[in-house]
């Protein structure tokens, strides 16, 4: 088995389940089990803090159910896989839609835990795949273009020329790399959705940044730099949306942390 | 570059067949539908089509429908499994299967379109047909030589941003701030050059895709940009409208 190290999280209301699944992943030297949590908002908080790989979720819960919390999850922070762990099959008609990695029915095996930690492997090598293919077709010298709605016609652009997306009420701000400021007549998702592209990286709510255009993070002050027109744009980064970068691995640390 | 969809539906029950085939004849982005009613006969038809959507009837039959699933799922990575079934209740193996796409019988109109158009979408922005395009776009391009009053000029098409018709000559804008004057008529030259993503915009003007950067319907013209410089030209009404449809064919 690969021994690139996961991290997990558990949220089960029944104390008795979390320590037989913490049994189970024991067999697993490279998952490293970061929390547990038998209350469900609590362990939501901690998912959206902490980012990790994988979530072990039941869906029969007390105070919040499991399709809730992938709700929140998936809203908010689209990083960690979800893993469904339930003594209900019946649920799995409304799971399916929060595309979890997999779907555990109680009593489970370690045979089934093994399962999902080879498909966790296996999505994780998928996206890093792409985000490279990704890298390579935007840094050719005819990358694609894309068309996009203003006001009072189309932009046709480089999708490697754009350097940020900023959300501006029902509209957004196009930044490109010879300085001008476009505006494009799409909400900032569905903009994001439409550039389809790996390079481009949620710093939070209202921007995007394309991270060939990344110059610095400064994680006190939660800023990033980015490189505009020969000259710096300073914009506001998440804490989560900080990680999530950190998360990526996208270029290699000089520094252990 | 048109893309239009190719359904196989596995499916043992021929009421849900009809039905099923009722509404993809209906659906204007479905370019074929193949059925197949065992696994026999499912396995010659994937192979032949390599579908882009296979609907199949979940819980699977028998066990030669499993290990088609599983050769569809490992060899066929562009193509997206659709499960359709009875009941709710198999919906948490289809989970464990990777397969999120679950409709359940008799499928409704709406939800299948839905999916049909997602996978449009994936199609069109599928790392293959990227990478594709990046090749074709690599590949060395032929220098082409036209007479002006000097003597000749050796251009590549990519360094003409537009041409301007002016009597029997053209003017060519070039990059690098470059102008040459053309002994040859419009016409000729967007015979030369039609075939190497030029469009005549109107009958003045032969411009390049490449630098096409806004499109005006107020006013009808084109903004062409190259090196931080602006041209502005005009198109006519049909090229304007064609140009403004969003998308990049």
């Amino acid at each position: 088995m690969d021994s690139t190290n996961i991290s997990a999280f558990i949220i089960d209301d029944e104390p008795e389940a979390i320590q037989l699944l913490e049994m189970f992943l024991r067999f697993f030297p490279n998952v490293n089990v970061m929390g547990k949590e038998t209350q469900a908002k609590k362990g939501l908080d901690f998912v959206n803090q902490n980012l990790p790989d994988l979530v072990f979720l039941d869906i029969d819960m007390p105070d919040m159910n499991g399709l809730q919390v992938a709700n929140h999850i998936h809203t908010e922070n689209f990083y960690s896989e979800i893993v469904f762990t339930t003594a209900h099959p019946k649920y799995g008609y409304d799971a399916i839609d929060f595309q979890p990695l997999d779907f555990l029915i109680k009593p489970f095996t370690v045979e089934d835990v093994e399962t999902v930690i080879l498909k966790y492997q296996e999505v994780a090598e998928k996206k890093k795949y792409l985000r490279k293919v990704d890298l390579f077709i935007h840094s050719q010298s005819n990358s694609p273009k894309i068309k996009l709605p203003t006001i009072n016609g189309i932009l046709i652009v480089e999708i490697k020329d754009i350097v940020l997306l900023k959300a501006k009420e029902h509209n957004s701000y196009l930044y490109l790399k010879d300085g001008t400021i476009e505006t494009i007549t799409r909400n900032l998702n569905i903009l994001a959705e439409t550039i389809n592209s790996q390079t481009f990286f949620k710093i939070s709510r209202s921007a995007y940044i394309n991270l060939k255009y990344l110059k610095k993070l400064d994680k006190k002050n939660l800023k990033c730099m980015v490189n505009f027109n020969q000259s710096v744009l300073e914009e506001d980064i998440t804490k989560s949306n900080l990680l999530h970068f950190e998360k990526l691995d996208l270029f290699p640390p000089m520094q252990g942390h | 570059m048109e893309h239009k969809i190719c359904v196989l539906i596995i499916d043992s029950e021929p009421k849900s067949v009809i039905h099923i085939q009722e509404i993809l004849n209906e659906n204007s982005l479905i370019d074929r539908v193949d059925v197949a009613t065992d696994s026999e006969m499912a396995l010659l038809k994937v192979i032949d089509s390599v579908p882009d959507i296979v609907l199949m009837e979940f819980p699977f039959r028998d066990k030669t429908i499993n290990e088609l699933y599983k050769f569809i799922k490992t060899k066929l990575t562009e193509t997206t499994v659709v499960f359709i079934s009875e009941s709710k209740d198999n919906a948490a193996q289809a989970i464990q299967h990777g397969v999120y796409h679950y409709l359940l019988k008799p499928i409704p109109n709406d939800k299948l379109d839905k999916i049909i158009g997602q996978i449009l979408l994936l199609k069109q922005n599928s790392v293959q047909l990227k990478i594709k395009q990046v090749i074709e776009k690599s590949t060395e391009e032929k220098r082409l030589m036209f007479y002006t009053s000097k003597g000749y000029i050796l251009i590549d098409p990519e360094e003409i941003i537009f041409c301007m018709a002016d009597g029997i000559f053209s003017e060519m804008y070039l990059t690098q701030n470059r102008k040459e004057i053309i002994y040859l008529f419009l016409s000729r030259i967007e015979e030369i050059l039609g075939s190497v993503d030029f469009i005549r915009s109107n009958r003045k003007f032969l411009i390049n895709r490449k630098y096409i950067r806004k499109v005006f319907k107020n006013d009808n013209s084109i903004l062409l940009f190259h090196e931080g410089k602006e041209y502005i030209v005009k198109g006519s009404k049909q090229h304007i409208r064609n140009l403004t449809k969003l998308n990049l064919d």
